[in-house]
């Protein structure tokens, strides 16, 4: 198994499509509070961000477990939880730099993506191929930063602009 | 047991009394109205007397999902307000994408039914089984965004989904929107004065559960394929790139672009309206709205000129004919910082835009004076006016206040025969469209129960010549005419099977766009899904569906009929019934409406000479127990 989740942020349109998909397949309802991967949607600015469980550079929820039910493939970069390990201390929903490691205080367990085995389901459902399952040749996120960072000096610009010319 | 797809809970909120109270959701509902406007209709009709002002504490606001909101068909993430129109008088509605009616969903509801009236502003805060009448004193006054981002940081959750109103709403604006992430707008009839005079700010909704349909393999199966099919049409490719701005240029070729006040249909300046020119030079960004896989919405923004630094989603179609073409304005930035103007404070782009062209033209001929705009010349095509225009509306000041009444009432009150510049049947400003170059939707316009309206009868196949749809969906003897854009004949045919489908569209609720030009889905695609989602087998015969949407739109009918509203409301404004249309393709076109009624109200069992529904028709579709309430 050698491919990893892939993101490009300047596809996604924040339809959450992905979501859904998601817990249609691990919770069987369509429920996204749940889901494995979470669109972060900023209305006020036009920009939709994915944050999927991709191969993180630093893996902090890995090195913060305390009984080692994280690990991490060496070569994808991609972890996995060892649900019969964990002992619910949380540590790993909060160190998630992405967020999207949670606690389900219905079910008490920790739900965090498990690339649903190789074949992750947020990847098919995508509509605009925001989120793909690639080798790991490709490189894991595309334009990260890029399109907010454009975005913002742009904005500057024309207000200093304006601000300017009053 | 409440069928699978809903929660079976409807929350009611007494403003009031500070109470809430939650009811479960009957059976027998969901068997003859589904959902969505279906519950808003039965409500409405069972709890609002007849003759109570629509601003009045008497009045009620619904929000309405259907079974499969919240789910992962395509486009099913749209939700209703619903309530009697502060606009018209009569039945209100307005859809709106984004992802309120969701939240809703997850939050454990299928509706929510605001009563009362608060003696505070407030805001209604949901959060799963939480529910809290929220002050609102600091918000009163900030704009739907300002709104939207003090609720969100209040609450430290950015996913809180909020519907505001902007001050538009505050003043009861007669066509005062309701506004969903920032510019997804419930514009139409004006809900957000119902809230408005309500007292309510916002309503702001977030929920942890989910939504289970009845068989999850086979639904997820089939809305799979559904979004396959989304994702392959071509029609649905085209209109994921360019929006709704793809029909600029369609309506100039045709000549039935609304300019100068629908006077013509023909638009010098309408290139600087079409999506070719916009998108490369404004848009920065595709968005979309809860599961759809289309993605119509572009988010905007102007570089230079007066406007620049303008950041914004839209217009629409209609938001550039409101303030495009309409008002002769042939620059784009213009009508994306009206639009900008109409989300922030409020209000109904459609309406707004009409009613300043109402002005512009009675002005033009004399009818109102400088006396009456207190010293504002007005004119055709000028950016800064139309602007200046919108934020004297919103805040009621000085001529605004006038305008702010809906151009029907306006030219009431100034009387003088400017009647015949207002362009609205039962008190609706007429959409983007025009019966003279494409007789159905006059017939649309005329009977829709909420007034000119072209989401509940818009006929697409004729206008854009699908023989093969015409052909399979109404009989292959009845064309060419029936795809003839200028002729009456066998119209009401067409706008007929049109308004029962997007009628089921409207209960369920999924996107106009799922059901257009031409659709990707139709009754025979509901009718395999719904008992997949609900398990109610009777669902899944396309007649069934038919009979429930036949009802509720003589359900609605009844509804407009107890306000007075009967044969001689249908009618058109004399511009599209007796001024030819002056140029362009259509050129010498006028509406001949009556035979098209005719036909129309024998097809659904009304009267001929009244337009009331018979005593045959309301025993046939089960309406009986209408007549306690009448």
């Amino acid at each position: 198994m050698s491919s990893h989740l892939v993101v490009d942020f300047t596809k996604c349109t924040g339809c959450r499509i992905c979501e859904l998909a998601c817990t249609a397949k691990k919770e069987n309802r369509f429920q996204p509070s749940l889901a494995r991967l979470k669109i972060v949607r900023y209305d006020d600015l036009g920009i939709d961000l994915p944050n999927v469980c991709g191969p993180c550079e630093t893996a902090p929820c890995v090195d913060v477990c305390p009984v080692y039910a994280i690990r991490r493939n060496p070569i994808t970069k991609m972890t996995f939880l060892d649900e019969d390990k964990c002992i619910l201390c949380k540590s790993c929903v909060g160190a998630c730099v992405n967020g999207i490691i949670l606690l389900d205080n219905f079910l008490m367990r920790i739900i965090k993506c498990d690339h649903c085995g190789g074949d992750p389901e947020c990847a098919k459902a995508c509509p605009t191929g925001a989120i793909t399952y690639s080798e790991v040749s490709v490189a894991p996120s595309i334009d990260r930063h890029g399109k907010i960072s454009s975005y913002l000096r742009e904005i500057q610009r024309s207000a200093q602009e304006s601000s300017g010319v009053e | 047991m409440t069928a699978d797809g809903y929660k079976g809970r409807i929350l009611r909120v007494n403003l009031s009394e500070d109470t809430f109270r939650i009811d479960p959701l009957s059976t027998e509902w969901i068997r003859d109205y589904i959902g969505g406007d279906g519950f808003g209709v039965k409500i409405l009709f069972e709890e609002i007397p007849a003759g109570i002002d629509p601003l009045s504490v008497d009045n009620k606001l619904i929000l309405a999902t259907g079974p499969i909101t919240g789910t992962m068909w395509p486009m099913s993430g749209r939700t209703v307000f619903i309530s009697k129109a502060p606009l018209t008088g009569i039945w209100g509605e307005s859809h709106v994408g984004g992802f309120l009616g969701p939240e809703l969903k997850y939050a454990g509801y299928d509706l929510l039914v605001v009563e009362g009236k608060a003696d505070r502003p407030v805001y209604i805060h949901i959060e799963d089984s939480s529910l809290e009448l929220q002050d609102a004193s600091k918000l009163w006054g900030t704009t739907t965004d300002q709104t939207t981002i003090s609720i969100k940081k209040k609450h430290r959750d950015p996913d809180i989904q909020v519907a505001a109103i902007g001050p538009a709403g505050e003043r009861m604006v007669r066509f005062a929107s309701v506004m969903v992430n920032h510019a997804r707008a419930a514009g139409r009839t004006g809900m957000g004065a119902v809230l408005g005079s309500k007292n309510v700010k916002a309503i702001s909704i977030r929920g942890h559960g989910g939504v289970s349909v009845y068989d999850h393999e086979g639904f997820l199966e089939l809305a799979k394929k559904a979004h396959y099919r989304v994702r392959q049409n071509p029609q649905a490719r085209e209109m994921s790139k360019w929006g709704t701005w793809i029909l600029t240029a369609v309506k100039q070729e045709i000549g039935e672009l609304p300019t100068y006040n629908h006077r013509t249909g023909v638009f010098p300046g309408f290139e600087r309206l079409t999506g070719e020119y916009i998108r490369p030079r404004y848009t920065i960004s595709d968005r979309a709205c809860f599961g759809c896989s289309l993605g119509c919405k572009k988010v905007n923004y102007v570089r230079t000129g007066p406007f620049a630094g303008t950041l914004e989603e839209g217009p629409e179609y209609e938001g550039l004919m409101a303030f495009g073409s309409s008002l002769g304005i042939d620059d784009y930035a213009t009508t994306l910082k009206a639009n900008q103007i109409c989300n922030r404070y409020g209000m109904d782009i459609i309406s707004a835009g009409a009613t300043i062209g109402f002005a512009i033209e009675a002005f033009e001929n004399g009818l109102i004076s400088e006396k009456d705009t207190k010293g504002l010349k007005l004119e055709w095509g000028n950016r800064e006016q139309i602007i200046r225009l919108l934020e004297m509306i919103a805040k009621r000041e000085e001529f605004g206040d006038l305008l702010a009444e809906g151009s029907k009432r306006a030219s009431d009150a100034i009387g003088r025969g400017s009647e015949k510049y207002a362009i609205h049947v039962k008190g609706m400003e007429v959409s983007g469209q025009d019966g003279r170059t494409h007789r159905s939707i006059g017939l649309g316009h005329a009977t829709a129960a909420r007034g000119a309206d072209h989401l509940r009868s818009l006929v697409v196949v004729d206008q854009l010549g699908y023989e093969d749809v015409a052909a399979k969906r109404w009989g292959a003897d009845k064309l060419p005419e029936i795809i003839d854009p200028y002729t009456e004949k066998h119209k009401a045919n067409a706008v007929f099977e049109s308004e029962n489908s997007y009628c089921i569209r409207d209960t369920l609720i999924v996107c106009w766009y799922s059901v257009s030009w031409p659709p990707i889905f139709w009754m025979e695609d509901f009718a395999e899904m719904l008992p997949l989602a609900t398990g109610e087998k009777h669902l899944g015969k396309v007649e069934n569906l038919i009979e429930i949407a036949e009802r509720q739109i003589t359900l609605k009918r009844l509804f407009n009929n107890r306000e007075g509203i009967t044969r001689k409301d249908d009618n058109l404004p004399d511009r599209f019934t007796k001024e030819p249309m002056p140029e362009g393709p259509g050129k010498g076109q006028i509406v001949n409406l009556d035979p098209m009624l005719d036909d129309y109200y024998r097809l659904r069992g009304w009267d001929l000479e009244t337009g009331l529904p018979t005593k045959e028709t309301i025993k046939r579709l089960s309406l009986e127990w209408t007549k306690a309430h009448s």
